[in-house]
């Protein structure tokens, strides 16, 4: 089989599994998941009539990135996108139509992976910078040109790329666990109190958590409690391959699985 | 079996398949050469597993299955030789018939066009060409049962392995699929059919597997089996929406010697010692009646015949 075939093999599998990713109630719910912040800044905006501090839209968006973004919707919404692409066709009895074709299990995952990386990355990437423009637009269209040219775009830019890498990171790790586990909530769920309680971890430890390294690249600290055990952020050149080559192990170890994965909708 | 090459057979070599505790398949070794051959035992005996296992979508306990000497760890040679009909019932929700077999098609890395040109090719040979714009939600069983056999033959594959492939079918569609299961069998192509019907394994097949509890526990040619099954009356269940009428006039043409109707009104079971008539005068009744009907399904699960017939050389009845 040529890598021509086997690339337009893939782009098929992304088609087919970016359509099955935006449709019906489960779509929607994605869409409304990666909205819910971007509709809590555009009703804070409009109640709000006061007008704001550059640098205090900066706090307020560094700590909606963080605190709802990061660690609420985009997690959970990445562990619904991701921990359903093998284990919800396996539930919907579906999944034996991928793998009856000539095309190698490794190619389905991946092709399965990156479309679920694109829809969430546009979703939750998307949404994070209405959110932040909304903010800006705020305060008039004159502020908020002027504070994207004084390195707002750049900043608006950063949390694009946090956005992309945590989907990359939580993405892979969701798929695993969709793959190996009956149920990947419970797993889900004690990874998120690990992330959540990152901020409490000594600094050896901290480097164990993906959100260590993505909250190492937002431009914009946000103050962790009276709690935290402060470290040193990890520098670009580490924090961004960091949840790649996470993600890649992860999907390495997918492939595996995937290559030994039964259908088995019930003995007949 | 066969003196044949094994890049001319299905293989299995002492394979088995367990399900945790439970035994699917066990110790099966079985040659089957190109034809038609039929894969016959009750519900529960094997012979989904026996596809399952020749096609990966399960693996072994232990033993090994090669189709054309290819292994099913090779997918992109496996299904590029192989169409696989199975008895899932689901599709991809949203798909029209056109839409899911063009899907079907890309992922093969066919382009659009090719896709596009194929999809239609085998849509109409199986007769969907007119519902396949239609979501397949809204399919009768014996249409979503045609759409996937045009699934498996799409790409013309050497081998076509065929789950219970006449359930749902009516009498019309029946005798289409039949003929083509024929055609493709004389154009040199393996087609492998499991069935629990006794009489469709009298019209479909050149060889037959009997399979029970997950053991192969006879095989033979099977032209000795019409007069074993001609002698045996067959149970037809029928669900449409106006049984009484059916069974007037089946009754009228002395072809049912008993009609049991449905308590729902939606259907009937009829008992007939004539089949192939039988199954002439529901194509009729059908056709000139305007029949709305849903489902056609031998009932009949008598594998004990085949038994006696392949192990005792045709002479038991």
């Amino acid at each position: 089989m040529t890598r021509e075939v086997r690339l337009r093999q893939l782009g098929a599998v992304f088609q087919l599994e970016l359509k099955r990713t935006f449709r019906g109630r489960d779509g929607a719910g994605l869409v409304l998941t990666a909205a819910v912040p971007f509709l809590l800044t555009a009703i804070v905006v409009s109640v709000r009539g006061e007008t704001v501090a550059a640098g205090r839209i900066e706090k307020e968006f560094a700590a909606l990135f963080q605190n709802l973004i990061l660690q609420v919707t985009l997690f959970f919404g990445c562990l619904f996108a991701f921990g359903n692409l093998v284990r919800g066709e396996q539930m919907a009895k579906t999944l034996h139509h991928l793998l009856l074709a000539p095309v190698r299990r490794e190619v389905i995952v991946l092709g399965k992976y990156l479309a679920a990386l694109a829809a969430t990355s546009g979703l939750f990437g998307g949404f994070a910078a209405l959110s932040y423009l909304v903010l800006l637009f705020g305060q008039g269209r004159s502020a908020a040109f002027s504070q994207l040219a004084s390195g707002g775009a750049a900043r608006l830019l950063a949390y694009v790329l946090v956005t992309t890498l945590a989907c990359a990171g939580y993405g892979a790790l969701f798929l695993v666990l969709g793959l190996w586990a009956k149920s990947p909530i419970l797993p889900a769920l004690a990874f998120w109190g690990w992330e959540h309680l990152n901020f409490l971890l000594p600094e050896v430890l901290k480097r164990l958590g993906l959100i260590h390294y993505l909250l190492s690249l937002a431009p914009v600290t946000v103050p962790e409690g009276f709690l935290a055990v402060i470290g040193e952020p990890v520098p670009a050149w580490a924090a961004i391959p960091a949840p790649l080559l996470l993600a890649g192990a992860f999907l390495a170890f997918a492939a595996w699985k995937a290559r030994r994965m039964e259908v088995d909708y019930g003995v007949e | 079996m066969s003196a044949a090459p094994a890049s001319d057979l299905v293989v299995f070599d002492e394979i088995s398949k367990f399900y945790g505790e439970v035994l699917g398949v066990d110790r099966v070794t079985l040659s089957i050469p190109p034809g038609i051959t039929g894969l016959v035992g009750p519900n529960g005996s094997g012979k989904t597993t026996l596809m399952n296992l020749a096609t990966g979508l399960i693996r072994p306990t232990r033993g090994s299955v090669t189709v054309l000497g290819i292994p099913p760890s090779d997918p992109e040679r496996l299904f590029a030789a192989v169409g696989y009909c199975t008895a899932f019932e689901s599709f991809p929700p949203g798909a029209t018939g056109r839409s899911f077999l063009e899907g079907v098609l890309s992922l093969r890395g066919e382009g659009p066009g090719v896709a596009r040109s194929r999809a239609a090719k085998a849509l109409e040979r199986v007769g969907l060409v007119d519902a396949a714009g239609r979501k397949v939600a809204a399919y009768s069983k014996g249409m979503r049962q045609r759409l996937r056999l045009a699934a498996a033959i799409a790409h013309d594959p050497r081998v076509l392995l065929l789950d219970e492939p006449l359930n749902g079918l009516d009498p019309m569609a029946r005798a289409e699929v039949l003929e083509l299961f024929r055609t493709l069998a004389a154009e040199g192509k393996h087609v492998v059919v499991s069935t629990h019907i006794l009489h469709e394994v009298d019209l479909l097949a050149d060889r037959v597997v009997l399979v029970k509890s997950g053991y192969v526990v006879a095989e033979g040619e099977a032209h000795g089996l019409r007069e074993e099954v001609a002698e045996r009356p067959m149970q037809v269940l029928v669900r449409c929406d106006r049984p009484g009428f059916l069974a007037a006039r089946l009754f009228g043409d002395g072809l049912v010697s008993e009609v049991e109707l449905h308590e729902d009104g939606g259907g009937l079971l009829a008992r007939t010692k004539t089949p192939d008539r039988f199954f002439l005068a529901l194509n009729e009744a059908v056709t000139e009646g305007g029949l709305e009907v849903d489902t056609i399904t031998p009932a009949d699960d008598d594998v004990k015949a085949v038994y006696r017939y392949l192990i005792e050389g045709g002479d038991a009845s």
